[in-house]
């Protein structure tokens, strides 16, 4: 009789010891899609955070001082160790206000980069104010049209112009972080070196190539 | 977590704080920072401890290189993790700092969560 019973409950316990397990399974793919989730979520924390790092510490590098040359040395950092610029130089206006002449440069030889007219790419983006960023960040020849260029705002004026012909090899693609960046270059760096520029020559006169070359004297 | 320390030796200002940052997201970690290698030598002489450094090559007074020899020649710290922080183009440096002892690389333009990742595996945080 307790074998009759044994036989009778030993598929009842298999079924029901099915049941438990395949519903384990399918809370172990629940916890599974959820942790792969929490990971993606905390990776594009850590990527908004370390965004938000670079664009603090940057803003507080170019902001943070009155000495035009700590100005445009942190321009310059942020461009090379932040956005991984290889080969690029910064522009300003001259008294008249028609020609782009560089002041700094990284990966050229800064005596040798022609002063930008009007007509040419660089001029145009000073003009019109509008960074021409595209996707493609291959090294353009230093001869020719920069591969990208940032307008240097300065209220409703733009000032210079930050002139990138080549990125470091290997880097791929210009991401959101360094999108930002160029961003705060092109708002802040110029109110920044204004800034520095009034510290050290007193009030009067404007930010051009002239005034700030003659403080780098 | 027990406490860990790094030292972070940069010239570069902005570069440095940003390595700061990226470190300070470790938790228990404490960050001191150096602008060159004398300075990083002076740092960590007795009792002071790091239980890691990060070094760019190019500084002057005393590159990483250099701090790189000084440290593994000193039988009290010749354990310590070395990071090094290079351009990717100075692949030379890199080979070097590797050969002199560094423990791994990273490259500019750095991205904290991969500094976080480096410096997480070298000290054994999970």
């Amino acid at each position: 009789m307790a074998d009759d019973d044994a036989g009778e409950a030993l598929p009842g316990l298999l079924a029901r010891g099915v049941a438990v397990a395949e519903r384990l399974v399918a809370e172990n793919r629940r916890l599974r899609r959820e942790l792969d989730s929490r990971e993606a979520e905390t990776r594009d924390a850590e990527a908004e955070t370390h965004e938000l790092a670079s664009l603090y510490i940057a803003a507080r590098q170019m902001l943070g001082t009155h000495d035009p040359r700590d100005v445009l040395r942190a321009v310059v950092e942020i461009l090379v160790n932040f956005i991984g610029a290889k080969t690029f130089a910064l522009y300003l206006r001259d008294e008249t206000g028609t020609v782009l002449r560089p002041v700094v440069g990284h990966g050229l030889h800064i005596e040798d980069m022609p002063a930008a007219g009007a007509e040419s790419t660089i001029g145009q983006v000073f003009l019109t104010r509008e960074p021409p960023v595209g996707d493609d960040i291959a090294p353009a020849p230093l001869d020719g049209p920069p591969r990208l260029a940032v307008p240097l705002r300065l209220g409703d004026t733009s000032v210079g112009v930050v002139a990138v012909w080549a990125f470091l090899a290997h880097k791929a693609e210009l991401y959101d972080v360094d999108r930002a960046l160029l961003d705060l270059i092109s708002t802040h760096a110029a109110h920044a070196l204004e800034a520095a520029r009034l510290a050290a020559a007193g009030p009067g006169g404007s930010l051009d190539y002239a005034s700030v070359a003659e403080l780098l004297e | 977590m027990p406490a860990r320390s790094a030292l972070v030796v940069e010239d570069s200002p902005t570069m440095r704080q940003l390595i700061v940052f990226a470190l300070q997201r470790i938790r228990g970690m404490r960050v001191d920072e150096a602008a060159n290698g004398l300075e990083a030598i002076r740092k960590l002489a007795p009792p002071a401890w790091f239980d890691i450094i990060l070094t760019d090559v190019n500084m002057p007074i005393m590159d990483g290189l250099k701090l790189i020899q000084r440290i593994r020649a000193d039988s009290e710290l010749q354990s310590i993790p070395i990071v090094v922080i290079t351009t990717e183009s100075a692949a030379a440096d890199r080979e070097r700092a590797l050969a002199l002892g560094a423990s791994a690389y990273i490259t500019k333009p750095i991205q904290a969560p991969q500094v976080i990742q480096t410096v997480r595996e070298l000290l054994g945080l999970t």
